[in-house]
C-alpha cells in the first residue's frame, strides 16, 4: 500500500462514515469515479466496518469457518466473548439458519460446571416467547460443546442507539417488547442478569428479541445461588477489552455489591435501557469499571438529559425502575407496560401543544401504548403509524386510482387481549389451519380468534380502530374473503359456510369433512380440499352443489390438494406444490425439483409472483399466468412467520400489496416431552428437531421416531440414558416406525423407493440389514400400525385412491388382506394386549371417532363421541384405551365390557402438543406419563405484523417480468 | 513500587540522545508495573478469579498514567513506548504459551508467573493482529500506534486521544478504518 493511496482511502472512508448507511454506496461511487479498484477496496472496508466497527470484539475465526460440526455448517462469524464464540450456521437437517455458541474449552472440560450448565440450559430451552431468542438445544460433536440458538437478523439495540437517541414512540415500541419478553421469563422464574442494549436484537421488521437469556448465570463459575462479587459479569467484562464498561454499566446496585439478585435486577437494567434509548447515553458512566460501579452505587442518573418531549409518567416509570434499593423498585416488569401506557395517555393531554422531536402526532402513538397496556378491550385492535397519519389517506388515494408512495412500511397490530388469534388446537383434530385473511383491496382483516376456549371470527376494517366479533361464526376456522370483499368463507366443524361482511346470518354451503384450506375464485365457486385434502372439490356459492374437480394422480406426483388458492380470472387453482388448470381440470406439479412439503400454501400475487412457504420462510418466484408456471428460481423474501404443522401459514396478502402475518416460526419443529395426568410437562434433553411419528419400546426405555429432515429417517432415542440417539436407517425415506411386540427386538417401518411403498423390518440393534415384509406398488402411502401380541399379524394402513384403509399382513402366509376397508377413512389400528380386539379411527359417521372391533369379525363398539377423536392407544394391561381429541387426551376404561356406553370417557390431560400425520403420542408402560411433541413456538399470538406496499419490496428482491 | 517520574524523564532524555540501553530500562519500568499489578490480582486469584491478559495490561497502563507525572512531550513519548512494550509483552507471552502447548520455547518477557485465562484462539489472534499490524505500520504509523493503544493496551478513545494529542473524533475515525483494514487482512490471512 503506498501512503498516497492510503490517504485517499482514508479520506473517502471517513467521509462515507459521516453519511447515512443507505447513502454510502452512491457516495462511494461518486467519490471513486473511474477508479474501480479504489471503490472495491472501500466497499470491502465499509462492509467490514458495518459487520463490526471494532477490531477488538470479533476477529475472523480461522478454525471453524467453513467447517461442519455435527450437522451444522458454519457460515460465518457472529461474535466472540467470554461465553464462547458465536457463529452463523446452517442446520443442514432442518435447512434453517441458526446461531451456534461454542463453549470455551476451559468450560467444556470441567464436568461439574458442564453438568450445571446443562441443567440451566434445559430450563432456558423451555422459554418460548416471540421477544426472546430461543435456545434450540445443547449439542456435542468433534470434542466441542455448543448451544444451538435462534438466529436473529438485524441490528442490536446498542448499534441502533449509536446512531442517536430513539424518538419516544420508537423507544416505547422497543421497550414494550423487551418488557413482554422479560415478563414471560420472570413468570417462569428465569432472570436474565446481563440485560443490556448489546443483548437486544432488533430485526429488520422491528421485532425485538432478547438474546442470551439466563446464560450469564448458566456460564457462571460459582455456586448458582448468588452472583459473587466481581463475578461472573465483571470477570466476563474484563475478558473482553472494550466491553468492560459496556457490561458493568447495566449492573444493578445489588449486583455491583455482589449480593443475591432477583428479577428486580432485570428491571433495573430495563430502566437503564429505556433511559439510554431516550437520551442516547448511559445513565452511569465511568472511566473504569470501578468508577462505573461506584456511580451505580452512589449517583443519580442525569434526569435533565431526558428530552422535554418525554411525558412525566414515562420519566416516573424510569425513576421507579432505577431505585437503588430493590425493595423500592418496580416489582413487576408487567407493570412497566401499564406505566408506559399511562405515560402515553398523559401525552394525549399535551398532544396539541408539543409534537415530539420528529414531529410525531401523539394521538397516533396512543393506540400502540394502549395496546401495550393490554387494555385491548377498550382500545380494540390498534395500529401504530410511524410518522404521520397518512395510512387512511394513502388507502383512499389508492382506491381512487392515484399512485401511492412506493415505500414498504412496517407496523404492528395488537389484537385485543381477550380475543387473540385462535391457537391451532381448536381446528379439527388439533391441526393448525390458517387463521388470518385480508380482503383483496387490503381494507378488511378477518381472523379466527379465541375467547373462553371457543373460536369465532373477528373483523377489523383497517380504516377503523374497532375489532368486532362476527356473530354466528362460533367454532369457525380458516376464513377467506370473496374477490369483491363482501363475503367471508369459512369452515365450522365439517361444514363450509359463508357470511356477509355487512352482517346477517351465515349461510351453509355444503358438507366439507376434514378440510385443509379453501379459496373463493372469480368464477363464483369456492374450491376446497376435504377428506384430508385427498380431493379438490368446488361448490357454487349460490347453489351449493359439490363437484370433485381433481383427485390425486400418482404418475404426476400429485398426492393431495392442501391449501388451494385460486388464480385470478378463473384460470385455475394453486395448491401444495401443484397447479390445477381450468377449465381443462389438468393437474401438474409446480416445482419438480422441490419436495411438496417445501412448497406449502402457495399464493399467486397480482405483482406477477407466486409465493410459498418452506418452513417459516416465505419464498417468491416470478410466475407466468399464461402457462401457469414459475419463470425463475424461488428466493427467500420474508422470514420468521408462524407456520403450522401441516403447512398452513399465518399470513395473508392482499391484491394491493398489504401483507399481514403472525411472527413466529415453524410449528412442526419441536421436541419430545413427557406429560402426566396432571398435565405437568417434563422436558427431555433432546434438541428441537422435525420429529415425526414415534413409538415407545415395550420395556419403556427407548422410543423410535421418524425424523423428517430433508429426507426422513428413523432414529432410536434412549429415555433412560438420554444420550445421543442412534440412527437405524441406512436408507433415505424411511418412516412410521413401530416396535415388534414383547422384546422389541425389531423395528417395523415403511419406506418408499421410486414412488413405490413397502414395509420393512430391521433388528433394533442393527445387527442385520432391513428386510422387506410387504410391497404395495399401487399405494399412495402405507404405514405399519400394530403387531398382534404373538407377533404373527401386522396391521397397516394403506392410502388407496381416495381414503385410508386397514390391512392385515399374516407372517405365516405372507399375504396382506383388507381388514377395515370401507368407503371412508379407517386407520390408526391397534391390537389390544390380549390380541382379541382391534381399536381404530374411522370417519364413517362423518367425523373421526374411535371404534373397537373384536378380532376378526365379532362385536363392534363405538368408543368416542362428538367428533375429532383419533389415535387410540391401549394401556399395557388392556383395561384402558386412550385417544386424542385435538388438544385433549381422553381415556375409556374397560371399553370392551358390554356395559360400556360410547363417550363414557374421562379427560386425561390437555395441552397444545403437535399433531402430525401419523402416531404423535404414546403411553409409557406405567400408564401415568405420555410422550408428546411440544412445539418450539407455543406462544399465543397476540400481535400481527403488517407491511404496507410490500410488493415494492418484493419486486426489488425478486424482479418479475 | 511507585513509578518515578524523574527516572522516566531521565531515561527518555537518554533515549532521545540515542542511548539504546535506556529503552531496556523503560521496558523494565513497564514490566515491573505489570508484575506488581499481576501480583495484586493474584491476591484476588485466591478467591477464584482469573483475569485476562488484555485487561491486565490496561489496568497496568491506567496505573502508570495515574502515577506518572511527566511533562506533555515526555508523556506522549513515554506512553507511546509503553504501549509498544506492552504489545511486545503480550505478543511474547502469546507466542510462548502457544509454543508451550506445542512443546517448545519460552518467552523472553514472561507473564507466566500469573495464571491468565486466555484461550489458544485468543493467543493466536494476538499474534495474527501483531503480524498484520506490522504491515500497517509501514504506511501509517499514527494509525498503528492507535491500534497498539486500543487493541493491545485496551486504552479508550479518550485516553488514546490525550496521549497522542489528537481529537477523540480523529482517533475514532482512524480506529474505525484501521479495524476494518486489519479485519480484511486477517480474513485474507485466515483464508490462506
Amino acid at each position: 500500500m503506498n501512503p498516497e493511496r492510503w490517504a485517499r482511502i482514508k479520506e473517502v472512508f471517513c467521509a462515507a462514515l459521516e453519511r447515512d448507511e443507505k447513502e454510502r454506496p452512491d457516495f462511494i461511487e461518486a467519490a471513486c469515479g473511474s477508479d474501480v479498484e479504489l471503490r472495491g477496496e472501500l466497499e470491502l472496508l465499509l462492509r467490514e466496518h458495518s459487520l463490526a466497527p471494532d477490531l477488538r470484539s470479533p476477529v475472523k475465526p480461522r478454525d471453524l469457518a467453513g467447517r461442519t460440526i455435527a450437522h451444522y455448517r458454519i457460515l460465518g462469524d457472529l461474535g466472540h466473548g467470554g461465553m464462547g464464540d458465536v457463529y452463523r450456521a446452517e442446520d443442514t437437517n432442518l435447512s434453517r439458519h441458526v446461531a451456534i455458541k461454542v463453549l470455551p474449552d476451559v468450560f467444556a472440560s470441567d464436568p461439574e460446571r458442564l453438568a450445571r450448565f446443562e441443567r440451566e440450559a434445559k430450563v432456558l430451552a423451555s422459554l418460548s416467547h416471540p421477544n426472546i431468542a430461543s435456545i434450540y438445544g445443547l449439542e456435542q460433536a468433534d470434542g466441542k460443546r455448543f448451544l444451538v440458538l435462534e438466529l436473529v437478523e438485524g441490528q442490536t439495540l446498542a448499534q441502533r442507539i449509536a446512531k442517536g437517541p430513539l424518538p419516544f414512540e420508537e423507544a416505547i415500541g422497543v421497550c414494550r417488547q423487551i418488557a413482554e419478553g422479560l415478563e414471560a421469563a420472570h413468570e417462569k422464574g428465569i432472570i436474565h442478569r446481563d440485560l443490556k442494549p448489546a443483548n437486544i436484537q432488533i430485526t429488520p421488521v422491528g421485532n425485538v428479541k432478547i438474546l442470551d437469556f439466563g446464560l450469564a448465570r448458566a456460564f457462571q463459575n460459582q455456586s448458582p445461588e448468588v452472583d459473587q462479587p466481581h463475578s461472573p459479569t465483571i470477570t466476563d467484562a474484563m475478558t473482553r477489552p472494550g466491553m468492560a464498561l459496556g457490561t458493568a454499566a447495566y449492573m444493578s446496585p445489588e449486583q455491583a455489591r455482589g449480593k443475591p439478585v432477583d428479577k428486580r435486577t432485570d428491571i433495573w437494567a430495563f430502566g437503564c435501557i429505556l433511559y439510554e434509548c431516550l437520551t442516547g447515553k448511559r445513565p452511569f458512566e465511568g472511566e473504569t469499571i470501578t468508577e462505573t460501579l461506584a456511580a451505580i452505587l452512589k449517583d443519580e442518573p442525569d434526569w435533565d438529559a431526558l428530552p422535554a418531549s418525554v411525558p412525566g409518567k414515562a420519566s416516573d416509570l424510569l425513576r421507579r425502575c432505577m431505585k437503588k434499593d430493590p425493595r423500592e423498585r418496580l416489582r413487576d416488569i408487567g407493570d412497566a407496560a401499564i406505566e408506559i401506557a399511562e405515560a402515553g395517555a398523559e401525552t394525549v393531554g399535551e398532544t396539541a401543544v408539543r409534537p415530539g422531536r420528529s414531529g410525531i402526532k401523539w394521538n397516533l402513538v396512543i393506540p400502540l401504548l394502549l395496546g401495550a397496556a393490554l387494555i385491548g378491550a377498550v382500545a380494540g385492535l390498534l395500529i401504530l403509524l410511524k410518522t404521520r397519519p397518512s395510512f387512511l389517506a394513502e388507502m383512499i388515494t389508492k382506491s381512487a386510482g392515484r399512485p401511492a408512495p412506493a415505500i414498504a412500511r412496517r407496523m404492528s397490530i395488537r389484537l385485543p387481549q381477550e380475543w387473540p388469534l385462535a391457537p391451532v388446537g381448536l381446528a379439527p383434530a388439533g391441526v393448525g389451519r390458517p387463521a388470518l385473511a385480508i380482503s383483496p383491496d387490503g381494507l378488511q382483516l378477518a381472523y379466527a380468534g379465541e375467547h373462553d376456549g371457543e373460536t369465532q371470527l373477528y373483523k377489523r376494517r383497517l380504516d377503523s380502530m374497532k375489532v368486532e366479533p362476527i356473530p354466528g361464526t362460533s367454532g369457525a376456522y380458516n376464513p377467506f374473503f370473496s374477490p369483491d370483499g363482501k363475503w367471508i368463507g369459512f369452515f365450522v366443524g365439517n361444514q363450509l359456510k359463508k357470511i356477509s361482511t355487512d352482517g346477517g346470518q351465515p349461510i351453509l354451503l355444503c358438507e366439507a369433512i376434514n378440510c385443509y384450506g379453501g379459496t373463493w375464485a372469480d368464477d363464483g365457486k369456492i374450491y376446497f380440499a376435504p377428506h384430508e385434502a385427498s380431493r379438490l372439490c368446488r361448490v357454487s356459492v349460490e347453489v351449493g352443489v359439490v363437484e370433485t374437480v381433481a383427485v390425486p394422480d400418482k404418475s404426476k406426483g400429485i398426492a393431495g390438494f392442501w391449501w388451494p388458492h385460486a388464480f385470478p380470472g378463473g384460470k385455475g387453482v394453486l395448491f401444495r406444490n401443484g397447479v390445477l388448470s381450468l377449465p381443462a381440470k389438468k393437474t401438474q406439479r409446480l416445482f419438480n425439483d422441490r419436495d411438496s412439503s417445501s412448497v406449502e400454501d402457495p399464493k399467486y400475487l397480482s405483482s406477477g409472483h407466486i409465493v410459498f412457504w418452506t418452513d417459516s420462510r416465505l419464498m417468491a418466484a416470478p410466475f407466468d399466468l399464461g402457462r401457469l408456471g414459475p419463470t425463475g428460481t424461488p428466493r427467500v423474501v420474508l422470514e420468521g412467520v408462524r407456520t403450522e404443522s401441516f403447512g398452513g401459514t399465518q399470513c395473508a396478502i392482499s391484491d394491493e400489496g398489504t401483507l399481514v402475518f403472525v411472527p413466529g416460526q415453524s410449528g412442526s419443529v419441536g421436541r419430545p416431552v413427557l406429560v402426566n395426568w396432571r398435565g405437568e410437562v417434563e422436558v427431555l434433553p433432546f434438541p428441537q428437531d422435525r420429529y415425526g411419528s414415534f413409538r415407545i419400546s415395550p420395556d419403556g426405555t427407548k422410543f423410535v421416531v421418524q425424523i423428517a429432515r430433508t429426507s426422513s429417517q428413523i432414529w432410536i432415542y434412549d429415555l433412560v440414558l438420554k444420550g445421543a440417539p442412534r440412527r437405524l436407517s441406512t436408507e433415505e425415506k424411511e418412516g412410521q416406525p413401530i416396535w415388534t411386540p414383547r422384546d422389541g427386538s425389531r423395528i417395523t417401518f415403511s419406506a418408499v423407493e421410486d414412488g413405490s411403498w413397502s414395509i420393512y423390518w430391521r433388528p433394533a440393534d442393527r445387527s442385520s440389514e432391513r428386510q422387506r415384509l410387504i410391497e404395495r406398488k399401487g399405494s399412495f402411502e402405507i404405514a405399519p400400525e400394530s403387531w398382534s401380541p404373538d407377533g404373527q399379524l401386522l396391521s397397516f394402513r394403506d392410502l388407496g385412491a381416495t381414503d385410508w384403509d386397514v390391512f392385515i399382513f399374516n407372517r405365516k402366509s405372507g399375504e396382506a388382506n383388507a381388514y377395515l376397508a370401507h368407503d371412508f377413512n379407517e386407520w390408526g389400528s391397534a391390537f389390544s394386549p390380549d390380541g382379541d380386539w382391534v381399536a381404530y379411527t374411522s370417519d364413517e359417521s362423518g367425523d373421526y371417532e374411535v371404534y373397537l372391533q373384536q378380532y376378526p369379525h365379532g362385536r363392534k363398539v363405538q368408543v368416542s363421541t362428538g367428533g375429532g377423536n383419533e389415535e387410540p392407544v391401549w394401556s399395557r394391561d388392556g383395561r384402558k384405551l386412550f385417544y386424542r381429541n385435538g388438544r385433549r387426551w381422553l381415556c375409556a376404561t374397560d371399553p370392551t365390557n358390554p356395559k360400556f356406553s360410547p363417550g363414557d370417557c374421562q379427560l386425561v390431560f390437555r395441552g397444545d402438543f403437535i399433531n402430525i400425520s401419523g402416531l404423535d403420542y404414546d403411553v409409557m408402560p406405567d400408564g401415568q406419563r405420555f410422550l408428546v411433541l411440544q412445539s418450539a413456538d407455543t406462544s399465543s399470538p397476540g400481535e400481527l405484523h403488517v407491511i404496507l406496499n410490500w410488493f415494492e419490496e418484493l419486486k426489488r428482491l425478486v424482479p418479475a417480468r | 513500587m511507585q513509578v518515578k517520574s524523574d527516572e522516566i524523564t531521565v531515561l527518555l532524555r537518554r533515549l532521545r540522545q540515542g542511548d539504546e540501553g535506556a529503552a531496556d530500562e523503560l521496558l523494565r519500568v513497564v514490566y515491573e508495573e505489570l508484575r506488581r499489578i499481576a501480583h495484586a490480582y493474584m491476591g484476588r486469584e485466591a478467591a477464584g478469579h482469573t483475569l485476562q491478559t488484555t485487561a491486565l495490561i490496561h489496568e497496568a497502563w491506567l496505573r502508570l498514567a495515574d502515577q506518572t507525572r511527566l511533562d506533555w512531550r515526555d508523556r506522549i513519548h513515554f506512553f507511546g513506548i509503553a504501549a509498544q512494550m506492552m504489545r511486545r509483552v503480550l505478543v511474547d507471552h502469546a507466542r510462548a504459551r502457544l509454543a508451550d502447548k506445542r512443546g517448545a520455547g519460552a518467552a523472553q518477557l514472561s507473564l507466566d508467573w500469573i495464571e491468565i485465562e486466555a484461550t489458544p484462539q485468543k493467543l493466536e489472534e494476538i499474534l495474527a493482529v501483531d503480524e498484520v499490524l506490522s504491515r500497517l505500520r509501514e504506511f501509517d504509523q499514527q494509525q498503528a500506534r492507535i491500534v497498539e493503544m486500543r487493541y493491545f493496551v485496551g486504552m479508550t478513545v479518550g485516553e488514546t486521544a490525550t496521549v497522542l494529542e489528537l481529537s477523540p473524533r480523529t482517533v475514532d475515525r482512524e480506529w474505525a478504518l484501521a479495524s476494518a483494514w486489519l479485519r480484511t487482512e486477517l480474513s485474507r490471512k485466515g483464508a490462506e
